[in-house]
């Protein structure tokens, strides 16, 4: 509710750094908008689980941008996806804590115990389950290759899956027309590039199936890695 | 299978995924599978699914959880396998 009635100030403010103070444009926007805004208009009531590529640290933040129009948020703000931040880089300072408290975090100690990561997955299923949103990086982590690296592949994004078969499953892949490599945020004035598709997953129980799943994801998103490339980006 | 079987298994398929290949020649049941071998803890399901495959086993959330050393791994193997 806070998070909610506090997003109809903060919200342009985010979109004003990203879009003036940084820059950034996307040229595809428009249309990848349009068939988020068609897809949940054809699903109602069933969270999303956006799991994305992962280049830059203001990812999460890009991604609500680009996908969402402000007026579904406003109206739902169920799509505006919970992430799941690194303590150590997100919340060492009030500023940032108080930006991940609007931005609906769940912050998540990647050199923690497994009871504290168990937790963390426990909360964000839970949300899931309630209808919420996510926005995951099935890498884990920013992608040392520069490109999608399945050897870092968390199957804790399968295991989400599992918990919650209503989610619609979301590849996406966003990245920046120079972003070579993984960087703190794309450069200044950077075109952003995007695009995503439905992922259709054949849901089993066990962990092999969470492996099945979270390999689907990724085939799914190395092809829009290779469409990323083939549009001369 | 016998104890000399469960721990070479359990070495092959661990140092599959160890990133520090030198850490590989003083492998003993006290090196720890990621402060030594460098293995990338995202593979770790990577190793408990290989365990069940090759010794035919479940191995439950928890149990895997409490792997750490190659010597916890023969360990959980032979306690399952009897």
């Amino acid at each position: 509710m806070v998070g909610h009635l506090n997003f109809i100030w903060f919200g342009p403010i985010l979109v004003f750094f990203l879009k003036f103070l940084r820059f950034y444009r996307s040229p595809n926007r428009a249309v990848v908008r349009r068939r988020i805004r068609e897809l949940v208009e054809k699903h109602p009531r069933r969270p999303l689980l956006i799991c994305a590529n992962h280049l830059t640290m203001i990812d999460s933040l890009l991604l609500t941008w680009l996908l969402f129009d402000f007026r579904l948020l406003v109206k739902h703000f169920s799509y505006f996806p919970w992430n799941v931040p690194e303590l150590a880089n997100f919340g060492q300072s009030y500023i940032m804590r108080s930006l991940c408290y609007l931005g609906k975090c769940v912050y998540l100690e990647r050199a923690g115990s497994v009871a504290s990561k168990r937790l963390v997955w426990e909360k964000i299923s839970y949300l899931n389950r309630l209808g919420e949103s996510l926005c995951v990086f099935p890498e884990g982590g920013r992608s040392r290759t520069g490109n999608l690296d399945r050897e870092a592949a968390m199957y804790g994004v399968g295991q989400l899956v599992q918990s919650n078969p209503r989610s619609l499953v979301l590849a996406v892949y966003l990245r920046g027309k120079n972003q070579k490599t993984y960087g703190f945020w794309p450069r200044l004035g950077d075109k952003i590039w995007i695009d995503w598709t439905e992922v259709k997953c054949e849901i089993a129980e066990g962990r092999k199936a969470q492996r099945d799943i979270t390999m689907q994801i990724f085939d799914s998103l190395e092809d829009l890695e290779r469409k990323y490339h083939a549009t001369g980006q | 299978m016998n104890n000399e079987d469960i721990y070479n298994n359990v070495v092959r398929i661990v140092s599959k995924h160890a990133k520090d290949p030198s850490a590989l020649n003083s492998i003993h049941p006290d090196t720890h599978i990621l402060n030594d071998l460098k293995v990338n803890s995202a593979r770790l399901v990577d190793i408990v699914l290989d365990f069940e495959d090759t010794f035919d086993l479940e191995i439950s959330d928890d149990d895997a959880d409490r792997i750490a050393t190659i010597g916890d791994a023969v360990k959980l193997v032979k306690a399952l396998k009897n």
